[in-house]
């Protein structure tokens, strides 16, 4: 008995000390993200540089420039990489396990295809919301990306009301290759109008400042919140649908609140960094290693893993061919298929 | 006349001898022969401005064109109303008729341009952006003839270009003379550019934010910059480049020069930008915008471009002449 008993402590607090662990790494990915750039500032200086903005004191002797490129370029700008990557990979997480599949993703849901469908027609309207004014599109890139993961859970219900994981996957499926269409149509018809949309769609975290950083928190909040509260119901899931039903766990309605939540977690990031790949896909393998199977931990290792994951992506693309910067999406993406052969191929 | 075509498509079946074959030789035959017409008199071979051999009719009457800088051109050379086709750039150059059919010469729709019947198409480089190889085959194929003048990359090569198409419609004198104006002009700003001594540092803008494109060494904006006598911030590249913020703060330009005018205000953008209230254009106010048109396309017409670059950098220079136009 008490063998049993040691047995089952012992891997939560080792998975405790895993995730702080890994919050003190995800620190580190920030600070070093806001130290590297192409420009030559010392780490030193800038940890300096942050520390005196935190305490709000006079900036001695540093150069106003530098100040600038770390407080308001590369700071925020790592800030928002990380959470954003958290995001995706938070919902990643909870989209493959609610699904019961290695290879869901939030997007397969539509959410990406949406959300640039959303993006293409403030563009091409030049609407502009009287009180998000500047941030018209992320605005309508996360109502898209949001609508667009509601319509599919709300017809895949029609189709099978049980919503059964495969009919969400095909229909989900269908459904963003549908909105993927008319977006092609669109780019096709107004393509001059449309030429920033590419640049929106491969995802850049280039000149995101605070505002932007702001503007995601209560996403992630909201998002993080409503998926931990029902993480005992996603480890239930796992084990199939029958079994979570005959432990009490209302099946539908759980699986429906999971999306959602799971979509406004991808919507806010997508809205704001653009719909990067492969974060959400490969961050929850890596933490499954980690910490098991248990959703209390693997959501939140999943955030930490893919915020410095795409803390870390940034910071290549905006050093590695300087002075240029590329797209963070080409970063993911090359990155990220290959790491993801290796965490998947590498359990067995 | 009926005769030769006729025969003209027979001959290819005549060599033939399986009927499947023979048919649809003679179905190619009759078919090459609708597109091009069989043997059209007096034809020269030239080499294009992109080296590529090509043959074209001596005397060009219906020409289509696809770049607004080959169309500035024609417009200029005097031979406005020998344009049968533009892309949707041209249309609105003045000059060009504004009934002209217009060609998306992005999915180059191949049946409305042979069905124009004109004597000669003037590409351009960036045609073949993302056709995979050349998307006029099938055109040269049916007998129409193509000549290259993609976009030039310093301003002795647009002098070369006016030469080129001059020449090759016939009218060399014509573009003798516009080659030696816009010279004359150039070499003005040049000699203003050469004497200064204290020379500027400019981040010159043709995209806006997020991806903040501008350009180094082999590129005619870049020569612009030179010849107004102001040093280009990114002049240690060479092509397009996308640089990002962190480094435009680092090199600290003492102006900044934008000829975006997709978006309402990009002059405000530029000074909103987060950090950028650091550099010293910013801080001095020296945030210009110039003419689009004259400073995206490689033709005579970056004069005007070129004037308002050099009085943007160096108003001082040209505070005395009010002939040239604030660029503000």
């Amino acid at each position: 008995m008490e063998r049993g008993a040691v047995k089952r402590r012992t891997p939560r607090i080792h998975n405790g000390i895993k995730l702080a662990l890994g919050g003190v790494c995800a620190l580190g990915v920030i600070c070093l993200a806001s130290s590297v750039g192409t420009s030559n500032i010392s780490a030193a200086q800038a940890a300096r540089i942050i520390a005196s903005k935190i305490a709000r004191l006079p900036l001695g002797g540093v150069d106003e420039r530098a100040a600038a490129i770390v407080w308001n370029l590369r700071l925020p700008r790592a800030l928002l990489a990380f959470v954003a990557g958290g995001c995706f990979a938070a919902s990643g997480a909870v989209f493959q396990s609610v699904l019961r599949n290695q290879l869901a993703s939030p997007y397969i849901m539509g959410v990406s295809s949406g959300a640039s469908l959303g993006s293409a027609l403030v563009m091409l309207s030049g609407l502009s919301l009287p009180l998000a004014g500047a941030f018209t599109l992320p605005a309508a890139g996360f109502a898209f990306g949001l609508l667009t993961v509601l319509a599919v859970v709300a017809l895949a219900e029609k189709l099978d009301p049980a919503l059964s994981n495969n009919t969400v996957i095909l229909f989900g499926m269908v459904f963003s290759l549908f909105v993927n269409a008319a977006l092609t149509t669109l780019l096709a018809l107004f393509r001059e109008e449309l030429k920033s949309l590419l640049v929106w769609q491969m995802g850049s975290f280039s000149l995101k400042g605070w505002a932007h950083v702001r503007l995601l928190l209560p996403f992630c909040a909201v998002g993080m919140f409503g998926v931990m509260r029902y993480a005992k119901e996603m480890d239930i899931l796992t084990f199939g649908e029958e079994q979570a039903k005959s432990a009490g766990v209302e099946t539908e309605r759980v699986k429906k609140l999971l999306f959602l939540y799971g979509a406004v977690l991808t919507g806010g990031a997508v809205a704001l960094s653009g719909a990067v790949g492969f974060v959400d896909l490969i961050s929850p393998h890596a933490a499954r290693k980690l910490v098991g199977s248990t959703h209390r931990a693997v959501v939140p290792m999943s955030f930490l893993i893919g915020g410095c994951l795409l803390a870390a992506s940034d910071v290549a693309a905006r050093t590695v061919v300087s002075p240029s910067e590329l797209p963070v999406g080409a970063i993911t993406a090359l990155v990220g298929a290959p790491f993801f052969a290796a965490v998947y191929f590498g359990k067995r | 006349m009926k005769a030769t075509p006729v025969a003209c498509a027979l001959f290819p079946a005549l060599l033939l001898r399986r009927r499947a074959q023979a048919f649809s030789a003679l179905v190619l035959g009759a078919l090459l022969l609708a597109l091009s017409g069989c043997g059209k008199p007096e034809r020269r071979t030239i080499s294009d401005r992109a080296g590529e051999t090509a043959t074209v009719p001596a005397h060009i009457e219906r020409i289509v064109s696809t770049a607004p800088s080959n169309t500035e051109i024609i417009v200029d050379l005097g031979l406005a109303d020998k344009l049968v086709a533009v892309d949707r750039y041209s249309r609105g150059i003045p000059g060009v008729r504004h009934d002209l059919p217009q060609i998306d010469f992005f999915y180059p729709d191949g049946e409305a341009l042979i069905s124009l019947r004109p004597d000669l198409i003037i590409v351009n480089g960036h045609n073949r952006t993302g056709a995979g190889g050349d998307p006029f085959a099938l055109l040269r194929e049916a007998g129409i003839a193509v000549a290259n003048v993609p976009f030039s990359r310093s301003i002795s090569a647009i002098y070369e270009d006016i030469a080129f198409i001059a020449e090759l419609l016939g009218v060399p004198e014509r573009g003798a003379e516009l080659v030696k104006r816009i010279k004359e002009e150039v070499d003005e700003v040049r000699a203003t550019g050469a004497a200064i001594t204290e020379k500027r540092t400019v981040y010159f803008e043709i995209s806006p934010a997020p991806d903040m494109t501008t350009f180094g060494r082999g590129t005619f904006l870049h020569d612009m910059l030179d010849a107004a006598g102001a040093i280009n911030l990114f002049g240690d590249q060479s092509g397009i480049i996308f640089p990002g913020a962190e480094m435009l703060v680092e090199r600290n330009p003492d102006v900044i020069v934008t000829n975006v005018s997709a978006i309402p205000d990009p002059v405000a953008e530029i000074m909103r930008r987060p950090g950028f209230d650091t550099i010293s254009a910013v801080k001095n106010d020296r945030i210009y915008q110039v003419d689009t048109d004259s400073s995206s396309r490689p033709s005579h017409r970056i004069i005007l471009a070129l004037r308002q670059i050099a009085r943007a950098v160096y108003p001082e220079q040209y505070a005395a002449d009010p002939e040239w136009n604030a660029a503000r």
